[in-house]
C-alpha cells in the first residue's frame, strides 16, 4: 500500500511517499507560480526517487496552499494538523511543534495521539518567518542555507530593531556599512527571529517536548537561539524538518484509507447480522 | 547660500537655498553610506550647477543618516524641518504628512510653523515607500509606472493582506487567477492609503495638509488619499521628495 502526502508552501513544496509506515521517498522543490504545478512537480520528484508512478499511489492527502485544488489528491488536511502528525510520527514524545516556513510561523500543540490540540500562527505580519532570512541572504549574496553556519561563527550579535521583515534587510545593509561582520549580522538576525517567534509561543504556551519543523529549522543558529529564548531544549527529529508537513499528510492518507477499510468491513458485518 | 540635506534610508535629497528661494536640488542613492552620499551631493552640485562647496555658508542635515555624517554640519530636527518646509510651501499649512521609504510621519503645525504634535509609523512597511517597491517588483513594473497602471482600474478588488510580504504573494496569486493588473494595483494603493489615513487621524490633521515624501509624486495615491481623509491637501511645491531637505535648509538659515 503506497500513501502519499504533498505540502505546498510559499517558498518550497514537498512530497513524501510511505509504505508500511516507513518513508519510501521525500522531495523538496522550489515553488512554481501556482500550487497545482508545485504539487505535481514535488510528487513527480518523489515518485522518480521511489521508482513509482502516480497510479501506484493508493491514497494521497494534500496540505498547504491550494490544498483543495490538487487534482491527484484524494483528500486535504490543514498544514497545522499535518505538521503535528508528522512530528509525532518522528518522535511520539513531542508535545509542541514550532514550525517556521517561508512566510509563516506557527506554534502547534498536539495531544498524546499526535492530533491537534491548540495552535497560534502569524496571520497579519511576516515578522519571524523564513522571509527574515531570505532578505539577509539576498543582501549577503549567499544561499539562505549557508546563513546558519555563518551565524554560528558569529560572536557578538548585532541588535535588529526593525519589526517589519522588509526593513530588516536595510538594517543588515547598515551594519555592513558600519563594518560589522556578516557572521555577527547573521547571528543577530537568527536571535531576532527567535524572539519574534517566542512572542507567538508565549500566547499558546509550551507543553511536552519541543521540536521544530519547516525550512528555517535547518538553520542551527535559529534552533540554538530558540532554545535560549523559550527555555526548552529543541528535540532533533529523525526526518528532514522541511518535509514534516508532507509526512503528516502521508500519515493522514494512511489513517484515512485504513479507516475506510474499517467502515466497509463494519457495514458488511452489519448487513450479515 | 544654504545647503539642506535629507539623508533617507533609500535616497539622499539635497537643496541649495538663497533668500528662501530654491536654487538647485539633487537626489542620490544613500547606499547605507551617508558620508559618501553627501560627497556625491557636492559633486553633483559642482557638475550640474557649477556650485562649489566653498560658497555654501551652512549645511544642515536631517533624516536617518544625520548622526552618521562626519563633515562639518548642523543637525536639523526632522519634525521641525517638515513643519518649516510645509509652511514655506503653503503659508496657511496646518499639518503635514511625509511618506518616506521606511516610515510615515504626520504632524500638526501651529502659528509661525511651530510643531504641535506628530506621529511616526515605522513598524510596518505598508504605508511607506518600501511597500510599493516590493509590489512593483512582484508585478514587474517600476514604481514610477504604478500610478498610470492603477488609473486603468475598472473593478474594485479587495486585498486581504496588509503585510508587504503577504501582499506580494497575494498579488502573484491574483495575477495567476486572471485578475487585471490595474485592479490589483488600485487595491494595493487603497491598502497603503488606509494605513496612511490612520496615521493622519492619530494627529487629527487639518487642512491645508502639505504632502511630502517620494510617494506623494504618485498622483493616483494622492487622489485616493484625498478621497479617504477629506481634508484640503497641497502637494509640496517643486517636488515632494525634497520636503525635509528644504526644511533643513530653512533651519540652517536660523542657525538652529
Amino acid at each position: 500500500m503506497i500513501f502519499a502526502g504533498v505540502d505546498v508552501g510559499s517558498m518550497s513544496a514537498e512530497a513524501v511517499l510511505m509504505k508500511d509506515d516507513e518513508i519510501l521517498a521525500a522531495s523538496v522543490i522550489v515553488v512554481k507560480p501556482n500550487p497545482v504545478e508545485s504539487a505535481t512537480e514535488a510528487m513527480a520528484v518523489a515518485l522518480a526517487e521511489a521508482g513509482l508512478s502516480l497510479e501506484q499511489i493508493d491514497y494521497c492527502v494534500s496540505t498547504g496552499y491550494g490544498r483543495e485544488k490538487i487534482p491527484f489528491s484524494d483528500h486535504n488536511v490543514s498544514e497545522i494538523s499535518c505538521h503535528g502528525k508528522g512530528a509525532f510520527w518522528a518522535d511520539p514524545s513531542i508535545g509542541t511543534i514550532v514550525d517556521i516556513g517561508g512566510q509563516d510561523c506557527k506554534v502547534i500543540q498536539i495531544d498524546a495521539e499526535g492530533d491537534l490540540k491548540d495552535f497560534i500562527m502569524n496571520d497579519k505580519c511576516a515578522a519571524g518567518t523564513g522571509r527574515f532570512l531570505e532578505g539577509i541572504a539576498k543582501s549577503f549574496n549567499v544561499q539562505v542555507a549557508d546563513l546558519g553556519q555563518m551565524a554560528l561563527n558569529g560572536s557578538d550579535p548585532v541588535p535588529i530593531n526593525s519589526i517589519c521583515t522588509i526593513f530588516t534587510q536595510f538594517d543588515a545593509m547598515c551594519f555592513l556599512a558600519d563594518g560589522r561582520s556578516r557572521e555577527d549580522i547573521a547571528l543577530g538576525v537568527a536571535e531576532a527571529l527567535a524572539q519574534r517567534v517566542n512572542k507567538l509561543a508565549g500566547q499558546v504556551g509550551i507543553s511536552g517536548k519541543v521540536c521544530m519543523s519547516g525550512g528555517v529549522a535547518k538553520n542551527q543558529a535559529v534552533v540554538k537561539a530558540m532554545e535560549k529564548v523559550i527555555g526548552h531544549p529543541i528535540q532533533p527529529l529523525r526526518v528532514d524538518s522541511q518535509v514534516v508537513g508532507a509526512l503528516g499528510a502521508a500519515i493522514y492518507a494512511a489513517e484515512r484509507y485504513l479507516k475506510f477499510d474499517e467502515v466497509i468491513e463494519n457495514n458488511c458485518l452489519d448487513k450479515a447480522c | 547660500m544654504l545647503l539642506g540635506c535629507d539623508i533617507g534610508t533609500a535616497a539622499t535629497k539635497a537643496v541649495l537655498i538663497k533668500d528662501d528661494k530654491l536654487l538647485h536640488k539633487v537626489k542620490v542613492a544613500t547606499n547605507a553610506n551617508p558620508d559618501d552620499a553627501l560627497q556625491r551631493v557636492h559633486a553633483a552640485f559642482a557638475s550640474e550647477a557649477g556650485i562649489s562647496a566653498t560658497v555654501i555658508e551652512q549645511t544642515a542635515i536631517t533624516g536617518w543618516g544625520q548622526q552618521k555624517v562626519s563633515a562639518q554640519h548642523i543637525n536639523a530636527n526632522h519634525m521641525n524641518c517638515l513643519a518649516k518646509a510645509a509652511v514655506w510651501s503653503e503659508p496657511s499649512a496646518r499639518s503635514a504628512l511625509c511618506l518616506g521609504a521606511q516610515q510615515g510621519i504626520a504632524l500638526s503645525i501651529g502659528k509661525e510653523a511651530r510643531l504641535l504634535d506628530y506621529r511616526v509609523s515605522d513598524k510596518c512597511a505598508n504605508g511607506a515607500g518600501k511597500f510599493l517597491d516590493v509590489i512593483s517588483e512582484a508585478l514587474g513594473c517600476t514604481v514610477e509606472e504604478t500610478a498610470a497602471i492603477a488609473e486603468l482600474s475598472t473593478n474594485d478588488l479587495s486585498m486581504s493582506s496588509q503585510c508587504a510580504v503577504f501582499a506580494e504573494s497575494e498579488v502573484v496569486s491574483l495575477v495567476n487567477a486572471g485578475e487585471p493588473v490595474p485592479d490589483i494595483m488600485e487595491a494595493i494603493f487603497r491598502s497603503l492609503i488606509k494605513n496612511v489615513a490612520t496615521l493622519c487621524k492619530r494627529v487629527r490633521v487639518k487642512g491645508p495638509l502639505v504632502l511630502g515624501g517620494g510617494l506623494m509624486n504618485n498622483h493616483r495615491l494622492v487622489a485616493i488619499l484625498n478621497d479617504s481623509i477629506k481634508t484640503e491637501t497641497a502637494v509640496f511645491a517643486q517636488d515632494p521628495d525634497y520636503m525635509a531637505a528644504v526644511g533643513a535648509a530653512l533651519l540652517a538659515k536660523r542657525g538652529n
